[in-house]
């Protein structure tokens, strides 16, 4: 008898479970948000802003979704696919697969003049599919290269490179055995494991493409890409500058040499320097990335950048009070919570001009800002990244020549496309 | 009496149905969708998809990343499968007579089997990793640490270890359950015969448990094939995608690549090839068991 | 004799040594989750590695239970519901298929029986989104049903259940029979009893395995609220990697639940183990 009785209590309180989430007043509206971390403190951020949009807009809540990035492709396509999209998501290089199948709303009719004047002509561009604007540029960054001041000092330079040979010259003087045991102990450059874009920095500022004209494919499958590649071949392979694959088997191992004072520079982008100011007391400095052999200046200046945006489904069914929200959140001092407790810039630069006052590295970086080129977005573009790793891979561990890696990326990438 | 034969199955197959439905509803027909999408092209995100017919199938042969991961998941079968069952079958001796002692041990071994991988696995890439405790005491006894997530081999060799800490040790039960039921008769005449122990086992023991034996290794052999998680947490298919396998390949072309239709036939290349290993083992195990029959 | 006597000696002195050498591989990385759990983030990935907590602290934890307003305490509750109710409905629906296949004749039992077999082996990540298709239209996505309901279609379950009810003796089912047992009567009052550990095994393979399920519930769970521990877990997972103190906190709290059970039960499941499935 005791025991049915349990029973009974667990089975009502499933059922109460189960039945409990969906009371809610009648004019309240609910939407849904959902975004890839930036930082570990993400949901306590966004639950103090979603508080303060609610002191404007009491009767829209938000609920706010953390998606781990290692599955947000698989849970947006299963969700838009079954009608049951975010109504706001945060959306990046991938988007025009959901503007072409049109689940993203196009959010021309909402968007005021006023607003627009705020964006530089190329984010909105960015952000647009077929001529419609998508989402509100809402994050902005660039790359810069950290470089450990002590170490430059210890290694008598003091100026930083602005050349492909001055960065080959300063990592050989930044490369050294320490003890004595006949053993690199020091390295000039490190880049970061799972890092899908430093590396192409080379094969962009040699001159060639990211993507070929229709972005179904690399376009750096030609001479320049080959001098690219090479000269990322001939800082690992050749001077052997950069600290080897072997050294370590994570991004934390990897990392902790750059803490440890035994990596002098790495190019990452510019979120980072929160990062490694949290986790290290390295006396940490940035300059611009150095430039490139190519000619025209655009390509030889390239760094990684990105926009990301702050799209409107489609099958929402309160795209007036989600915009609401979009609008509200983009707004330059509200976003500037958000954007400065990670380490972003804002594709607006009245956002910008409230933030990091008198940060030497992120003056590095606004720097970049202010000309910001975007990398294009694509389909392919996941099958992009993780190829590109690949490739640099197989290059780094000399399983192959340039020449021999950009071919077999080509090769993927047709087979991928069927093109 | 006909009619009492259509109540009986109809009892039958009421006992089927609490099953039936789940199964229906949540596998038959969404594998029945992934036999429709694998003569389709396109991606979850359209509203239609393109027949293509045999197209994917042709795509997988051809892919070298498919080649190469079905190469990398026969490795690990090759290897993993009869170490595991080795391992498995001298613990089970080991452990098989029942004392305090051996009763500790059966719960320590429990505790993988209650891990997930998730944890599982980022608890042995600390212990394989360059700062870990393994090149630790490499160092300790003079030898020169192995990076193991590194080498095209070595990190093989870590999923598998992964794989045979994680899962292992389920084997050790099935076989000492086996062993303890075996007819005490047997093993005491073996001894009067003058047989020392690894003589019992080899001609005694092993022989009695065949059957477990084979069970054994069919499962062993088909979660081996089913690897896929512990590649995406250890090393997530590098370096240089050596430790890539058939159902990681599956979930990059679904979901990186957006070709499903592609995942999907690959999917139904797979099960056949299970099958075929599956239906050999079986037959073997038939054709045994009709020999014991005649004598 | 004495040769004999030292023989034997040394025989369990070795065998013993090989046991416990299996015990201390098996739980060395269990102690190294500990460690780690009450260490900070930077004392974890330095060198060398750390394998007694000194200067540790109870931080982890403390943090673990206090974010977001107690969030944790929330996705643990929401992991015992749908991994116990989840198992109730497979202990039952494996059990009563396996009864089926095991023990009672009619047409196409072989057929279905390979059908659900086979099944296992077609990999999940394809049939993921087919199967919330399916979930979606049902109008589950985002609650209970749909982290408890499809996980009720475990065919390692039924094929377990079924080798284990071929070893009931079909003596015990004709006797009950006989004396007036209705065939539902027969599995509930003499099949089910006399299968608990049995069933008791299957019960911690699918919770455990329910436990830490991570795919499904990522697809399907939209609300931090709804979260199950694995899904939390790796929310918390950020730019540095999962190697962090928090991160393996949290992973001990959600192994506590399942290793008190178990050493609570532990006799039971070995039992389970041992009541063969295969006889040799």
């Amino acid at each position: 008898m005791k025991r049915k009785i349990a029973m009974c209590l667990c089975l009502g309180m499933v059922m109460g479970l189960m039945t409990g989430a969906t009371a809610q007043a009648d004019d309240e509206v609910k939407l849904t948000f959902w975004k890839s971390p930036h930082s570990d403190r993400e949901d306590e951020i966004w639950a103090s802003m979603i508080e303060e949009f609610n002191k404007e807009y009491p009767n829209i809540s938000v609920e706010f979704l953390n998606v781990a990035w290692d599955s947000v492709v698989e849970k947006e396509t299963a969700a838009f696919a079954a009608g049951s999209g975010p109504d706001i998501s945060f959306q990046t290089e991938q988007f025009p697969l959901y503007a072409k199948n049109g689940y993203l709303t196009s959010l021309e009719d909402y968007i005021s003049d006023d607003k627009r004047a705020g964006y530089p002509e190329s984010a909105l561009e960015y952000c647009s599919y077929d001529g419609q604007l998508m989402g509100i540029p809402f994050v902005a960054l660039d790359s810069v290269m950290f470089y450990n001041k002590d170490l430059f000092e210890e290694a008598g330079i003091t100026e930083v490179p602005t050349t492909w040979d001055e960065l080959v010259d300063v990592a050989k003087k930044l490369t050294l055995d320490k003890d004595g045991d006949g053993e690199t102990d020091q390295w000039g450059m490190m880049f970061e494991m799972d890092d899908y874009w430093q590396p192409l920095t080379y094969i962009i500022q040699a001159g060639a493409d990211q993507w070929n004209e229709n972005r179904t494919n690399i376009g750096f499958n030609n001479e320049q890409g080959v001098e690219g590649l090479s000269f990322f071949n001939k800082l690992y392979n050749e001077e052997q500058v950069v600290l080897p694959l072997e050294k370590y088997t994570s991004k934390d191992e990897e990392r902790a040499y750059f803490y440890n004072n035994q990596v002098a520079m790495f190019p990452q982008q510019i979120h980072y320097s929160n990062l490694i100011k949290e986790a290290s007391d390295v006396n940490l400095g940035a300059f611009k990335l150095p430039a490139g052999p190519a000619e025209d200046p655009e390509h030889a200046n390239w760094n990684f950048a990105n926009i990301g945006m702050l799209s409107i489904s489609s099958q929402t069914e309160h795209p007036d009070e989600a915009w609401k929200f979009v609008e509200f959140i983009t707004r330059p001092e509200i976003e500037k919570t958000y954007l400065s407790e990670v380490g972003f810039f804002s594709p607006q630069m009245a956002t910008n001009d409230l933030m990091y006052e008198g940060d030497e590295i992120m003056a590095v970086g606004a720097e970049g800002i202010k000309t910001l080129q975007v990398s294009p977005s694509s389909d392919y573009a996941n099958a992009m990244l993780q190829n590109l790793k690949t490739m640099y891979e197989s290059v780094a561990r000399q399983a192959a020549t340039p020449e021999e890696a950009i071919q077999t990326m080509d090769a993927t990438m047709r087979a991928i496309s069927g093109e | 009496m006909n009619k009492k034969k259509i109540k009986e199955y109809a009892i039958s197959y009421s006992f089927l149905l609490p099953f039936a439905i789940f199964f229906v509803t949540f596998t038959l027909i969404p594998i029945g969708y992934v036999v429709y999408l694998s003569f389709h092209d396109g991606n979850f995100l359209q509203t239609h998809f393109d027949w293509v017919g045999l197209k994917n199938f042709k795509d997988v042969f051809a892919s070298p990343d498919f080649q190469g991961a079905f190469k990398n998941t026969f490795i690990y079968m090759l290897i993993e499968v009869p170490v595991s069952q080795i391992l498995a079958i001298l613990f089970a001796l080991l452990i098989k007579k029942k004392t305090r002692f051996t009763h500790f041990c059966e719960i320590v071994y429990f505790l993988p089997m209650l891990i997930s991988m998730v944890v599982a696995s980022v608890l042995i890439s600390y212990i394989l990793s360059n700062n870990g405790p393994l090149s630790m005491l490499f160092k300790a006894v003079g030898l020169k640490p192995i990076s193991w997530l590194n080498g095209q081999f070595s990190a093989k060799i870590a999923v598998m270890i992964l794989e045979l800490w994680k899962g292992g040790t389920f084997f050790i039960f099935v076989y000492s359950s086996a062993m303890r039921s075996l007819p005490l008769d047997c093993m005491e005449s073996a001894r009067i015969d003058g047989a020392n122990a690894l003589q019992e086992t080899v001609y005694v023991v092993l022989p009695l448990i065949r059957n477990a034996i084979i069970l054994c290794v069919t499962m062993n052999t088909i979660w081996q094939f089913q690897i896929f998680e512990s590649v995406y947490m250890l090393t997530n298919g590098g370096p240089l995608g050596a430790t890539q396998t058939v159902i990681y390949e599956i979930y990059q072309y679904s979901f990186k690549y957006y070709r499903v239709g592609f995942g999907a036939a690959a999917s139904l290349i797979f099960l056949f090839v299970i099958l075929i290993i599956y239906g050999i083992e079986n037959l073997l195990l038939r054709e045994r068991e009709g020999k014991r029959r005649r004598k | 004799m004495n040769r004999y006597k030292f023989k034997k000696y040394t025989f369990s002195f070795l065998k013993a040594a090989l046991l416990l050498l299996l015990a201390f591989i098996i739980l060395f990385p269990f102690w190294q989750l500990i460690v780690s759990s009450l260490l900070e983030t930077n004392a974890i990935i330095s060198y060398p590695p750390k394998f007694w907590p000194t200067g540790g602290s109870l931080d982890n934890y403390l943090y673990v239970l206090t974010m977001q307003n107690g969030v944790y305490m929330r996705w643990m509750l929401n992991s015992i519901v749908v991994s116990g109710v989840n198992t109730i409905l497979v202990l039952l629906a494996a059990s009563m298929a396996g009864y089926a296949f095991a023990k009672r004749t009619f047409p196409g039992s072989k057929f279905l029986f390979t059908l659900v077999v086979a099944t296992q082996i077609i990999p999940s990540v394809t049939t993921l989104i087919p199967l919330f298709l399916i979930v979606s239209k049902l109008g589950w996505v985002n609650s209970y049903k749909s982290l408890i309901f499809p996980g009720v279609a475990n065919a390692f379950g039924v094929y377990m259940m079924t080798q284990f009810m071929k070893d009931i003796p079909d003596a015990l089912i004709e006797a009950a029979t006989i004396d007036g047992c209705s065939q539902y009567g027969v599995f509930f009052k003499i099949v089910m009893p006399i299968t608990v550990p049995q069933l008791s095994l299957l019960a911690i393979f699918n919770f455990t395995s329910q436990w830490g399920s991570l795919t499904w519930p990522l697809i399907t769970v939209n609300e931090t609220t709804m979260k199950t521990l694995p899904l939390g877990i790796a929310s918390m997972k950020d730019l540095t990697g999962t190697l962090t103190g928090n991160i393996m906190a949290a992973s001990m709290i959600s192994f506590i639940p399942l290793l008190v059970a178990f050493i609570i039960a532990s006799d039971k499941f070995i039992e389970g183990m041992t009541l063969g499935a295969v006889k040799g």
